[in-house]
Order: C-alpha cells, then structure tokens, then sequence
C-alpha cells in the first residue's frame, strides 16, 4: 500500500517535528512540513498530499487565508484540508466550514486520536 | 347661590328690581356713584328676562312686587343666578320670608326704608364678602393644580427612579458581559498559547510510548509517561473550563416550567446517581408554579452542578432533596432589598428551587468563598473549582441569587431564587 502524504502546515516547528515523527513510526503516512502559509501553498502545489493539517494562528499568513488559498488554486482545490488547532471557538469552527474546510481538530490530541480522525477523513474521501 | 365670580367693586355689575320708581332711582344714583354698573328692573317678569339676558355679579330684589314676587324670581332661574350674590330688600320682613329667601341662597337682607350709607356699606360689604370667597377658592384651586404638579412630579421621579434603576441594572449587566468578554479573549490567547506545548508533549509521550521497550505491567517508566500525559489532560481541562466559564456572556430566554428543567437536569444525572447506590434523591415540587424567564440549558447546568456537587459530598451516601415553590420575598436580605446589587424588591414573588443534601457539609471559614472563581476543596483530582462560580454567574446574568446554607457534618443547600415571568410577552 502506498504510503499517503500529509503536509501539515503549522508554526510550532517542534509540534510538526513531533505529529511527523509519530506518523511516519507507523509505517503508513509520509509526512510534509511547512512552517508557513506561504510555504504550506507552495508544498502543496508541488506534493499534492492527501490530507493537509492546517494551523489558524500562523504569523503573515493566518490559516483561514492559506485555506482560502488552497481552494482557489485548481493545484490544490481538491486536496482535504483539515484544520489542526488549539482554537476551540464556534467562530473559527464556522469560518473554517464556511472555506470548505472538511474536519476541524482541536489540538492536544494524542497521535492515536489524531491518526484516527485522518483514516477516517481518507475513507471517506475514497483514498483508502 | 353664594358668588364664584371674582368681584372687584368697580367691575361689580348689579341688577336692581324694585316696582317703586323712587326706590330704582335711589339704587342708580348710589351705586353708579360708587362706581357699581348698574341695571334696573321694575318688576319680577323684566328681572328674569333681564337675568336671563345678562349674568349679574349682585342682585338687589325686592320681596313683595305685584305678579312675581322676589321669591318667585329666584326659583325661577336658579341657573342663572349661580355664582350672583343676593341682597333682599323689603319693607315687610316677616321670618317665613326670610328663612325662605335663605334657603334660597340670599347672602343678605335689607329692610326698607333704608339710608344710602346703610344701601353703599352692604352692597360693599357683599361685594367684598364675594371677593374674599372667591380669592379663597382661587386659593384652593391654585393649591388643586400645585398639588396635582407635585403628585405628577412624584410620580414622575419615581418614574424616573425606575428607569434608573433599570438602566442600572442593564449597565450592570453589561459590565459583567464585558468582563466575561474580555475574559474569554484572554481565555482564548491562553488556550492557543499553552495547548501547543501541551500538544507537544503529549505528542512527545506518544512518541516515547512507541519508542521505548514495552515492558509488560507496571513499571516506572511507564507510570511517569502516564503521569505525565494525565497532568497535560489535566491542563487541558482547565484551559476548556476557563473558556466554557468565560462563554455565559448571552442568554437564549425563553418562558420554561422550571419543574420540567428540574426534571432534564436529574435526567442529565441519571447515570451518575445510578452508579451512586447509596445516595436516594427525592423530589419536593409544586405544581402549577409560575413560569420563569431562562435560558433553559444554562440553568440546567446550574441545577446539574449543584447535583454532582451533591453527590461528591456525600461519599459514604446520604439524601440530595430538590424543591421547587414560589415565595413572597418579605425581608430584605439574600438578593432582595433596595441595595444596587440586589435584584429583587421586598413584596416581590420569586420562584425557588432548592438542592439540599445531606453531605460533609461546608465549613463557615470557606462559605464566603465557595462561589469564587478556582475555590474548591475537593482536591486537584476532582475539581478546579469553577463549577458554582460558573453557576453564579449564570444566575447573576438572569438577575437571580443564588446562595448556600450548610453546617459542617450535616449537609449543605443550594438556594436558588429566579425571577417569575411577566404574563404575555413574545416568549409565551
């Protein structure tokens, strides 16, 4: 089975080092990183993974305006992205929806809850 | 008959009715001479018409005239003869005529024949009487209208009071609004800020967890990865407790039966009691209470929080009782009163829901503080103290009070009084 790819965008260098770690240990994902929005949209052209982990609060570029991005560009439009966050309130949950955000993940997952939440956005969407 | 025209002598018109030519001519003379305007009649008829065709501030009358006497000319137009003072002149006095021409509202009496002094000086003298009558009712009149201004400015201030009291209370509420506003911004920048290194070392558990060699049972290792992992749990559920505590900002109030909210509460516990076996709940509700204005779902959370409180008070068991009824408020003291803080008014009804239970009790050094924000004595395992606080201010945005009796040993009460809806209203 082909490993799937997962970008995640974020600005906690040691968090995307530690989602990244955790997920390639099990043999199933190869993970991208980007420590910037501007970074993410360019990876993601370029990969084209299955899932992208989007952070909101990022500084230059905030995630709902990288989001706005990815779903703008005919590269990345059909690529699901998840929001990955320690924001937990209605507005940003709606926001996000609204840019056709498919999941929103509230962070202080464990890996396990985490690596669950994407199998299931995966099937969902077909890949696995 | 007695005069309610003001009289002032030189504007005083007078009627004059006598059938001697002599006597007319005497009444002109004089009274034209002190300034009175004067008209004559010569008989009973011509006064009528005189009367009816003028108002007449005095009436000089003659009893005894041939056809209509001067009785007969008062009976005949009384209407018109209201607010006229009327002197009587006769040369024949007799006391049926007089009390006769009194009953029918003669100010005063003048027997023929009589001087010009004596005709000036009580022509004058009514005239004057007339006046001082009349200043006296203007008087009474003007006090009316200053008192009606007095009694409409009262009411207008307590209008006024109201209307700031209301305001008051809207600020008051704002006020609180903005604080729990500004505290779920705060609670917002800290969840960001401290949930990513959270994440992190969670994250960085897992990965250890994954790494190290798996040792089957128990081992230090592993009991440290899940200390650990359990403190950032920990963490977690405070920084979610601050936000969920800063978020009662906005009520959704609608009319609720407060019986059946206190019926979805025990529901909402249900499971929790089951698991409690020592613990019986009973209910003590009346029925047909009236409806209070809430915000249903947060004051079950009030209600399910006193609960749970409940339960974790009694842990060898014990008996959680929950009332409902309506009470007239008629002292001042836990929220009722005229103080700014106090939202209900002595003489008000409102309606009570009480959460009693027969626990360990609160001691009186930690009663005033039980509904401060992070006071809790049940220890870091169980609580972070935000439950009542939480509670409280749920109450305090729905212009309730809540509060607690409890003796140590013996048990505590939850008291909650809330405010009965107004009848009608869009929210029926």
């Amino acid at each position: 089975m082909d490993k799937k790819k997962i970008l995640i965008i974020d600005d906690e260098f040691y968090f995307c080092k530690l989602v990244k770690l955790n997920l390639e240990l099990t043999g199933e994902f190869v993970v991208y990183v980007a420590n910037n929005g501007k970074q993410g949209i360019s990876l993601a052209r370029k990969v084209k993974p299955d899932i992208i982990l989007l952070d909101i609060i990022m500084p230059g570029m905030t995630g709902f305006e990288v989001l706005e991005k990815l779903k703008k560009d005919k590269k990345t439009m059909e690529i699901t992205v998840a929001m990955l966050t320690a924001k937990e309130d209605e507005g940003s949950k709606i926001s996000a929806a609204r840019l056709y955000s498919e999941e929103y993940i509230v962070k202080t997952q464990e890996i396990g809850t985490l690596r669950a939440a994407i199998n299931d956005i995966l099937k969902r969407k077909g890949i696995i | 008959m007695c005069p309610d025209q003001m009289f002032s002598v030189k504007d005083v018109s007078i009627l004059a009715v006598d059938d001697e030519t002599e006597v007319r001519n005497l009444y002109d003379t004089i009274l034209t001479e002190e300034g009175y305007r004067v008209t004559t009649a010569s008989c009973g008829e011509e006064a009528v018409e005189r009367i009816k065709q003028e108002k007449f501030n005095l009436l000089l009358l003659d009893l005894k005239m041939p056809g209509m006497s001067g009785t007969d000319v008062l009976k005949a137009v009384p209407d018109r003869l209201e607010g006229t003072s009327v002197i009587i002149v006769t040369a024949y006095p007799s006391l049926e005529s007089s009390i006769e021409a009194i009953k029918s509202g003669v100010c005063d009496y003048v027997i023929k024949p009589f001087s010009p002094k004596e005709l000036r000086n009580i022509v004058r003298m009514v005239a004057e009487k007339a006046k001082l009558i009349e200043e006296n009712k203007k008087k009474e009149r003007e006090l009316a209208v200053a008192t009606a201004a007095a009694e409409a400015q009262k009411l207008k201030a307590r209008e006024l009071e109201d209307a700031n009291e209301k305001l008051r209370e809207t600020q008051n509420m704002l006020i609180q609004a903005e604080k729990m506003r500004a505290l779920g911004q705060l609670a917002s920048g800290v969840a960001h800020e401290v949930r990513n290194p959270l994440a992190i070392i969670i994250l960085g558990i897992n990965y250890l967890e994954e790494k190290l060699p798996k040792k089957k049972g128990r081992n230090p290792i592993n009991d440290t990865l899940k200390i650990i992992k359990d403190s950032v749990k920990r963490a977690d559920k405070i920084i979610r407790m601050l936000y969920d505590f800063s978020r009662v900002t906005e009520l959704d109030l609608k009319k609720e039966d407060i019986n059946s909210v206190i019926n979805t509460s025990l529901a909402l516990v249900k499971n929790k009691l089951k698991l409690e076996k020592n613990i019986k709940v009973s209910k003590e509700i009346k029925i047909g209470l009236p409806k209070v204005l809430v915000d249903k779902n947060k004051i079950e959370q009030v209600f399910v929080n006193a609960l749970l409180n409940a339960v974790q008070a009694m842990p060898n068991g014990g008996q959680i009782i929950i009332r409902s009824y309506d009470k007239l408020l008629t002292e001042p003291g836990n929220g009722a009163g005229n103080r700014k803080n106090d939202n209900f008014k002595v003489g008000e009804t409102a309606l009570i829901v009480e959460i009693e239970d027969t626990g360990i009790g609160i001691s009186r050094e930690n009663m005033s503080k039980i509904f401060d924000p992070f006071f809790t004595t049940k220890g870091p395992q169980k609580g972070i103290g935000l439950g009542l606080s939480v509670s409280k201010n749920i109450i305090d945005l729905h212009r309730g009070f809540i509060y607690a009796e409890s003796e140590e040993g013996k048990g505590t009460k939850i008291i909650i009084k809330l405010k009965i809806a107004k009848e009608g209203g869009a929210n029926g």
